[in-house]
């Protein structure tokens, strides 16, 4: 693999010389075409020292009043010997609360390059990384794709620090450990493993660790692009991590024993291990009182019934099983079936497509002109189409059931992988009905039962079996809610103390 | 790890249980016209009957407790004991997946698709079971324990619909056509539920160290299925003059001479993935047995080897179902044979042992 230039003089040691180290950043940091790398040469305490950060990248105000302003007012000092200028100047000039000293370029360069200040000391074989990173960022906002009825509204942004700072807000732990450090062998990434000590399942612990630390990348844009490297089965349909923006959400992770990454760059979490039910839950149904949350989860998971067969149970009654269909019914599909000339599965597949490409485009398009696509979306799919006599009026209704109930799918990575299984299930509807759709749903349900999510069966706690809260398919009560979830370890310190829970039922 | 050891012993019990009780079933609701309402007698006989066969593995498995299911037959027969036993089950499970493809495909045919080819039903459903089998035995278990839980929806819908019509005067006379024709009946029974033992292979050791996984497994799964044929045989009048043809039976099955329109759709969605799971089960445990008798083939080859042989059992003769009903005598027999041979034979090699007058080995592999 070619190297990248200056590969030599980047692994280099801090030299002595000041004039030598700033030559050295130079070349490594392309100056003069590059101009926002500033090298700020001043002194200080009686010997030379050079300043070096990006401009954008580190807060002007903390490198003018914490660093630069000091820096100059002790010029007169007497200073120390050249080995222990370093140390001088941390302990009695700099006024910035993270400094610590670094030794080789390779550390120095990633220092700047993530927005924090280092200094070149004259005569010192190290220089003095210095905290100032201060670039503009999203501030913290309402969640853009995980909104809830009740429950907090704020989500996640790119900046890894205030990502950690939103969840360690909620899970406020001394157990709480963030584990920071870079992936991406050419630019590399900040990443953050969190997890409950005590809580968590040191094996998964360790496997979700290895395999990210194993990661062999030049760079890692995302969580996205992480999921796809660290997940156990990278061939199924289905994410094996909850990909989440709420820090609520991440928190109550923490506390079931999940394990959460977070990603510099990245408005996105990653939680793990997971199971397809912890897919299909969504934040309020906590939130809610539990009959409510209860009824809107049967509701979520209808709709995600309904759109991975409604069209393929329609093609196949059509199709094989005619005489299930009630004479009434099946007069009326006849009749309205009459004038198009497309077979019933074209006719299908045309909806279905008409559908993907509407999804798809109100999703790239901007805000201003969303409403005009689902406008003309709906005139194809409705008037116009059934008009041309192209598609039949009850294939409309079909569509748009198997529409609202993908919405239903609260992990937009399910919602597309029930979209594509839709397919599959439409082809066996079309070659053998309800024989053909059996089978296909019997595989899949084989399929979902071999999955892990690092190491934990993907169905988990239904099949296999495994005792767990009443939290699953029904949200039952909260004070039921009693056993710590199946993935934290067994003597978890964070179950709930003699499964009591409404102490003051007790006190009456 | 242990809870994870329960787990999946439970759902390897739920997939031998639901396997073996609904393939029981469909003998007696299929293949057993002559019994009428006398189906549940023969279950329960059946059930009996292989008693000693899972008590034959509660031996084997108690007196090599830190072994495999391969390594506890090793230690109760030898090299040659497991290789026999191990092909000797998958011949079995084989024939027996042959003989639910031919059902199945009938069934498709039936229902819906009667010009479609009979051969390319069997193809498909074959290489889907092929597949299943081949994602190994915790995730065949794994969609037994949902469908365990659709099934009983659906049980509980179809009974409650037919609840009015249900006549209890059916069930008599209480032995039917006599003791003779029950015992008759009862031996392809029993061969069904003897293979629990195949149940058994899929089992690891820690996940059962009583060895009375399979016990209790082959008691529910007896009493269920004697109790639903006992519903049955309400629902169906038993008529003498029948046919007793598969598709006339099945025809009545799903019909059910009065209310066909409205309980067809769950009715064939229980059929159809219970004879799935079935073929699975049988799919995945000949995999696990001639494992056993040839340990150079992998799982995957082993679930594609089972697949291929059902499928090319089920286009012979052999699947035909007065064919499948004489073969059916002959698992329990063979079954009951060599599992009660190599329990005596590890009780006798435990004791010689004791007693210092055999070698010490564990596991002659």
């Amino acid at each position: 693999m070619p190297e990248k230039p200056n590969r030599e003089l980047i692994r280099s040691d801090v030299s002595r010389s000041l004039d030598e180290n700033m030559e050295r950043i130079r070349k490594i940091m392309n100056i003069p075409p590059n101009k926002d790398v500033l090298l700020r040469e001043l002194n200080t305490c009686g010997f030379r020292v050079c300043l070096v950060y990006l401009e954008g990248m580190a807060g002007r105000a903390v490198v003018d009043q914490f660093i630069l302003e000091p820096c100059l007012k002790n010029q007169a000092d007497a200073g120390a010997e050249p080995d222990e200028r370093a140390d001088y100047l941390i302990t009695r000039v700099i006024a910035v609360d993270d400094a610590k000293k670094v030794t080789g370029f390779q550390e120095i360069v990633q220092q700047v390059l993530m927005g924090k200040s280092v200094m070149l000391v004259d005569g010192c074989p190290e220089a003095i990384a210095l905290e100032t990173r201060g670039y503009e960022k999203r501030s913290v906002d309402k969640t853009s794709n995980e909104s809830v009825v009740y429950g907090p509204k704020e989500g996640f942004v790119e900046s890894l620090r205030t990502n950690i700072t939103l969840i360690r807000r909620i899970a406020q732990s001394e157990d709480l450990v963030s584990d920071i450090f870079t992936i991406g062998t050419q630019m590399p990434t900040l990443v953050s493993i969190m997890y409950l000590k005590g809580v968590v399942n040191e094996r998964v612990l360790e496997t979700v660790k290895s395999r990210i630390r194993a990661l062999n990348i030049p760079q890692c844009p995302g969580t996205g692009y992480l999921q796809q490297l660290i997940e156990d089965h990278p061939y199924s349909l289905l994410p094996q991590m909850l990909e989440t923006e709420r820090p609520d959400r991440a928190a109550s992770c923490l506390s079931d024993g999940q394990v959460v990454v977070v990603v510099d760059g990245s408005p996105y979490v990653l939680a793990a291990p997971v199971s397809l039910w912890h897919l299909i839950h969504a934040s309020d149904d906590t939130f809610m009182r539990w009959q409510y949350g209860t009824f809107v989860r049967l509701i979520r998971m209808l709709g995600m019934a309904l759109s991975l067969l409604v069209p393929g149970v329609y093609v196949a009654l059509t199709l094989f099983h005619q005489h299930m269909i009630p004479m009434e019914l099946l007069t009326s599909i006849i009749e309205t079936r009459a004038k198009v000339p497309f077979p019933v599965v074209v006719e299908v597949l045309i909806m279905e497509t008409a559908f993907f490409l509407l999804n798809e485009a109100s999703t790239r398009v901007p805000s201003l002109i969303g409403p005009s696509v689902g406008l003309v979306g709906a005139l194809i799919l409705g008037q116009a189409a059934v008009a041309a006599s192209i598609i039949s009026p009850i294939l409309i209704i079909v569509i748009a059931l198997t529409g609202l109930g993908n919405y239903t799918a609260p992990n937009y990575g399910v919602g597309l992988g029930i979209q594509i299984s839709r397919l599959a299930v439409v082809a066996a509807g079309a070659l053998m009905g309800f024989y053909g759709i059996v089978l296909t749903v019997g595989l899949m349900a084989v399929y979902l039962c071999s999955m892990t999510s690092f190491g934990e069966p993907y169905m988990a706690p239904v099949a296999p079996y495994r005792a767990h809260n009443g939290d699953i398919i029904i949200r039952s009560p909260l004070w039921r809610q009693v056993k710590p979830l199946y993935l934290s370890r067994a003597n978890s310190w964070n179950r709930k103390a003699d499964g009591r829970v409404r102490e003051w039922r007790r006190k009456k | 790890m242990k809870e994870g050891g329960t787990a999946q012993r439970r759902s390897v019990c739920t997939l031998t249980g639901m396997a073996i009780g609904f393939r029981a079933f469909l003998a007696v609701a299929l293949d057993g016209g002559e019994l009428y309402g006398s189906g549940w007698i023969v279950l329960t006989a059946g059930m009996v009957l292989s008693i000693p066969v899972a008590a034959a593995l509660m031996i084997i498995r108690r007196l090599f407790p830190h072994e495999e299911a391969a390594g506890a037959l090793s230690g109760a027969g030898g090299r040659i004991g497991v290789r026999l036993t191990g092909t000797a089950l998958f011949l079995i499970l084989v024939c027996d997946a042959g003989s639910v493809l031919q059902m199945m495909s009938t069934a498709a045919r039936y229902v819906a698709a009667p010009e479609s080819n009979r051969n390319i039903i069997k193809l498909v459903t074959a290489l889907t079971a092929a597949a299943a089998a081949a994602l190994g035995p915790c995730a065949a278990a794994g969609a037994a324990v949902l469908w365990r839980r659709l099934a009983a929806v659906l049980i509980v819908l179809l009974i409650l619909v037919q609840a009015p019509y249900f006549r209890p005067g059916w069930l008599t006379p209480v032995l039917g056509p006599g003791i003779p024709v029950l015992m008759r009946g009862a031996l392809p029974a029993a061969g069904i539920f003897s293979l629990t033992a195949a149940g058994w292979l899929m089992l690891e050791r820690e996940h059962d160290p009583d060895g009375k996984a399979m016990l209790r497994t082959l008691m529910k799964s007896g009493a269920v299925t004697a109790a639903l044929a006992t519903v049955l045989a309400m629902l169906v009048p038993g008529m003498a003059d029948a046919p007793t043809g598969r598709a006339f039976r099945l025809g009545r099955l799903l019909a059910n001479d009065r209310a066909g329109l409205t309980l067809e759709l769950p009715y064939v969605i229980l059929l159809y993935s219970g004879m799935l799971t079935m073929l699975v089960f049988e799919v995945t445990a000949a995999a696990r047995a001639i494992g056993m008798a040839l340990p150079a083939l992998n799982s995957r080859m082993g679930a594609m080897a089972a697949g291929g042989l059902a499928f090319c059992l089920s286009v012979s003769d052999l699947a035909r179902q007065e064919k499948a009903a004489l073969l059916s005598v002959w698992y329990y027999p063979v079954i009951l044979s060599a599992f009660v041979l190599l329990a005596c034979n590890a009780v006798i090699r435990k004791k010689m042992r004791k007693a210092g007058n055999a070698p010490e080995r564990s596991g002659d592999r």
